[in-house]
């Protein structure tokens, strides 16, 4: 999409924000919490599972309040312990990512569905990093030593990854749709979509004929 | 072949989108360094605990007011008078960390300080004011109706709402920002 259309007109694109924006969204959360939770969650679980070889994922399927991945580690004694991560801590993400593909100009259906398949496995690739940050960060904590009276003690790996896991839930977790959005267009660019933008105008495309005919000249004398 | 015409792509990217480039690595680099500086304990304890203790204030004093009694101890709000509710104001609730976002957006984009400067504090006020006005409506919920609904206006709705409204305000400001007139520029360089 051309960036002039988009910067020459921000009120346009805060009225579609109040409107096609918000409905989408809504359409949404409808879909996410009467089943599309579930769903979502069950397919994270599948990748997470596959990501984490040595870890024991599973899926508690449930409303908003209990829909979650579980990591279950098998302890020393005997005991198994559950940890848990709810799956609709992630929705804001999702919320974003579909606003912005409803507010953002597309030339043709085409690109749309090109962006729309980026952002879906962008979004998957982060929300798998996520949780599998915070179930780590969690196993690593002394809150889960205590529980289970096991031996803690801090290092600079738990101390990096305590940070990691604080920017992920204060600040990351409730804007992440921007960057997947952001780099779904990159990539959707780089790979040969909707580059008008980039597309030479006539103008510009004389001028690169001429200093090419400029460049041979030189080169022949 | 397809590797150097991908490579072309993405010089004629670098080239093409120079600006959008220096916005999101000063917005990134920018939100990192406030991330760090905010949950730095020190600070933590002596600016952001205070703010946090004013906001929650602010909303009791309002909810007094609009007939919601209740005590106030630190950043707990209590109600009292037969309401048993109690909701702490904790970070994310308390708009710090959404605010680094917002004012490094605005940070971020190459208009001249001079032109940004007021729409930015004014689009910050702004901002601050619905937080004020999301701990009171969260307060009133988990007083009136049931845990579940709380918990949805709590982790939905106004997770939501904020980032709308953040992108709405930011849209809105920066549109009155490269209204204003060019003289100023002229005048500054």
């Amino acid at each position: 999409m051309d960036r002039t259309t988009i910067y020459g007109n921000p009120l346009q694109l805060a009225r579609r924000l109040f409107t096609w924006g918000l409905l989408s969204a809504m359409v949404f959360l409808l879909m996410w919490y009467f089943g599309g939770i579930n769903i979502y969650g069950q397919i994270l679980a599948w990748f997470i599972d596959l990501l984490t070889p040595s870890w024991q994922i599973s899926y508690q399927s449930g409303n908003a309040e209990s829909a979650a991945i579980l990591r279950s580690i098998d302890l020393e004694d005997g005991r198994i312990a559950d940890l848990t991560f709810l799956v609709n801590r992630l929705n804001a993400s999702l919320i974003e990512v579909v606003t912005l593909l409803a507010i953002w100009p597309h030339r043709r259906a085409q690109d749309f569905w090109k962006l729309t398949g980026w952002c879906v496995a962008l979004s998957l690739l982060y929300h798998c990093g996520n949780v599998i940050l915070q179930l780590h960060v969690i196993a690593m904590g002394p809150r889960f030593a205590n529980l289970y009276d096991l031996y803690w003690q801090s290092s600079g790996y738990y101390r990096l990854m305590l940070t990691l896991g604080d920017f992920d839930t204060l600040i990351l977790r409730h804007w992440a749709g921007f960057p997947i959005f952001g780099l779904a267009l990159f990539l959707r660019y780089l790979m040969g979509g909707d580059q008008q933008s980039s597309a030479p105008s006539k103008e510009n495309k004389g001028r690169r004929l001429n200093t090419r005919r400029q460049q041979r000249r030189k080169s022949s004398s | 072949m397809i590797e150097h015409a991908e490579q072309s792509r993405f010089k004629t990217f670098v080239q093409e989108f120079r600006p959008e480039i220096k916005f999101v690595l000063v917005f990134a680099v920018g939100v990192v360094a406030g991330f760090f500086l905010i949950n730095h304990p020190v600070v933590d304890e002596t600016v952001v605990k205070r703010i946090t203790i004013v906001e929650t204030y602010i909303a009791a004093q309002v909810l007094d007011w609009v007939g919601f009694e209740n005590q106030q101890y630190g950043t707990i709000l209590a109600g009292t008078d037969g309401n048993h509710f109690r909701m702490e104001v904790r970070n994310n609730c308390n708009g710090i960390y959404e605010s680094i976002i917002f004012l490094m957006a605005f940070i971020a984009i190459q208009i001249p300080w001079r032109r940004k400067i007021g729409w930015m504090t004014i689009g910050f006020l702004l901002f601050h004011a619905i937080n004020e006005l999301r701990l009171i409506s969260l307060f009133i919920i988990g007083s009136k109706y049931s845990n579940d609904t709380f918990v949805f206006f709590h982790e939905t709705f106004w997770q939501y709402a904020l980032v709308i409204l953040t992108l709405g305000i930011f849209i809105l400001c920066a549109h009155q920002v490269s209204k204003t007139p060019v003289a100023a520029d002229a005048e500054e360089g």
